[in-house]
């Protein structure tokens, strides 16, 4: 290794932090979108409305409460190289689909501050920031998880 | 339109022999190998040259150096200047080929189409990276999740639904017959490989899981393994008036579908329209809708389908692709599977090369290599593990998780 041949690094490839930072409202908020014209919520947002095609979208806060509705704990059946960033949460992970009040589904997304074995189908969670990951650009990517409501 | 009809077939093996050669071989290895081996089955000879279009796919981005391979196939094929559509749809890639060569041949625009999906796996050195785009880039992926995050989600939601013993077991059960059909196919990963697990080991460990209690690391490691590999396979499709000029034994393809849905699993338990509100993530509401209107295309009912190519890799891709099929019960899709109907001798020869898991996953190829084999049994060329009768298949495909998915219905007369 030398100035002009430094250690390589093996990435297939290295995003702007804008990529990211343009989802900052649904990651750090679950900003979804509602249809004025039919009224139908949707997450994650979009532009065009699924029902009814309408392109007149507005921003929804959805509800940071809600319910796990399957959840998956301790080792994977199978598994390989994480995906880059990831690599510190090991095997460690619980994960799940939450079911918001508005009737939508969050998911496939983290369950923390929580034994794998208090975990339950069914039981309260509220949404929480956390760190998810360094991104190949260096810098510290934000999203939700979830923590349980009643502790 | 013109009835359409498959002229030659061709593959690389996925033993673990030829996959030894993978550090040898580039992505175009396996074009030119499969291509050409497509070209020499046309019994009556088809010069390469003779070839006026090329519809070509892959996993995805990040799966080989250029992403815009079409002229560099149509180069090292030596068909220049032959145009070549270039196709993205990671398990359902060669799917969605043959639907887009399909409509190109049908239509009058060509008469001689070569189709080839592929897969070069391990050239990426984050492999987790490139598995990961399957699913839904901006939620999935930057939240950490690939497939097997998802599919153990998948998992447990089917436990939820039909019962951990009842899935346990008819995965168990599928697999012992992937091990069966795979041994005797010389082109499938599992050929040659041993396998003392019975089936009956395995679901005696499943009668004594407690139905809260976590599967025993014991039924996974006895459980017999599918197989991710590498490699092409491929497709000369023609008009049917023709097929004769080519070949003795023409399959005809009478039935074509793609439908998507999404790839983010929450949207599939939630899309509120009316094509898609009645269906759930255990459901995998493309397939349904793509096989119901390939069947109608064809003009099948479920009574006619003798062999069924399914996207059968995990549990919870068989059970949904299976039950769209229709052949068995919607109620009893799990019971039809540990009955033995999927097996040699059942109602329904299903993954008769090994399935996706014994042939060897191989993301670009899946569809591709159940065409294959269909077209293998269709002629009678299936040698030990040759069905009684194979006169309607059905292959089904599906991408990524359950994100879309694509039907052929074939028939052999």
């Amino acid at each position: 290794m030398n100035e002009i041949f430094p250690e390589p690094v093996y990435r297939h490839g290295i995003l702007r932090t804008t990529k990211a930072w343009r989802q900052h409202k649904e990651r750090y908020g679950l900003v979804g979108s509602k249809c004025r014209a039919c009224g139908t919520l949707w997450w994650p947002g979009r532009k065009v409305c699924g029902k009814c095609n309408s392109q007149d979208m507005e921003n929804y806060r959805f509800s940071h409460i809600g319910k796990l509705c399957v959840h998956h704990a301790g080792q994977l059946a199978f598994s390989g190289p994480p995906v880059e960033g990831f690599e510190v949460y090991g095997g460690a992970r619980v994960f799940a689909f939450v079911e918001l009040p508005e009737g939508v589904y969050v998911g496939a997304t983290d369950l923390v501050d929580c034994p794998p074995d208090k975990v339950k189908d069914g039981m309260s969670v509220h949404m929480a920031l956390r760190k998810l990951r360094r991104e190949a650009n260096g810098n510290w990517q934000y999203g939700y998880m979830w923590v349980p409501a009643e502790t | 339109m013109r009835r359409v009809a498959i002229a030659g077939v061709g593959m690389t093996p996925r033993t673990e022999e030829y996959m030894r050669q993978s550090d040898s071989k580039s992505w175009k290895d396996y074009v030119i190998e499969s291509g050409y081996n497509a070209i020499h089955d046309v019994r009556r000879g088809l010069n390469p040259r003779d070839i006026d279009y090329v519809v070509i796919n892959y996993h995805g981005e990040a799966s080989v150096e250029a992403g815009g391979i079409g002229p560099i196939v149509s180069d090292i094929l030596g068909i220049h200047p032959v145009g070549v559509t270039v196709i993205t749809a990671n398990c359902t890639g060669a799917g969605v080929s043959m639907h887009d060569a399909y409509s190109l041949v049908a239509s009058g625009r060509y008469n001689r189409v070569l189709v080839i999906g592929f897969d070069k796996r391990w050239d990426l050195l984050n492999f987790g990276d490139k598995r990961a785009i399957g699913g839904d880039v901006d939620y999935d992926f930057n939240f950490g999740y690939d497939h097997p995050h998802l599919q153990a989600l998948l998992q447990a939601y089917a436990y939820q639904k039909w019962g951990k013993k009842k899935v346990l077991q008819a995965m168990a059960a599928y697999r012992m017959q992937m091990v069966w059909w795979g041994t005797r196919n010389p082109n499938a990963a599992l050929w040659g490989v041993k396998t003392s697990t019975t089936r009956e080991e395995l679901f005696d460990i499943i009668d004594h899981i407690g139905e809260d209690a976590p599967v025993p690391s014991e039924f996974w490691e006895k459980l017999p393994k599918t197989y991710a590999v590498e490699g092409g396979s491929s497709m000369i499709l023609v008009p049917a008036d023709d097929a004769k000029a080519y070949t003795d034994t023409p399959i005809y393809v009478d039935g074509m579908s793609y439908k998507c849905n999404s790839h983010l699993l929450s949207k599939q338990m939630h899309y509120p329209t009316p094509a898609l509100e009645k269906y759930d993530i255990c459901d995998f509401a493309a397939t349904h809708l793509a096989t119901a209107e390939a069947y109608e295309m064809a003009n099948v009912k479920p009574e006619d389908i003798d062999i069924a190519e399914l996207f059968e890799s995990h549990i919870t891709s068989l059970i949904p692709t299976l039950a769209a099929t229709l052949v068995p019960d919607p109620d009893k899709v799990l019971d039809f599977i540990i009955d033995g109907e999927t097996g040699f001798g059942g109602r329904l020869p299903t993954g008769t090369d090994g399935g996706r898991g014994g042939l060897g996953l191989t993301s670009g190829s899946n569809f591709s290599d159940g065409i294959y084999e269909a077209v293998v049994q269709m002629r009678g060329e299936a040698g030990e593990r040759q069905v009684k009768k194979a006169d309607v298949a059905v292959v089904t495909g599906m991408q990524g998780e359950m994100a879309s998915s694509s039907v052929a219905v074939l028939r052999s007369k």
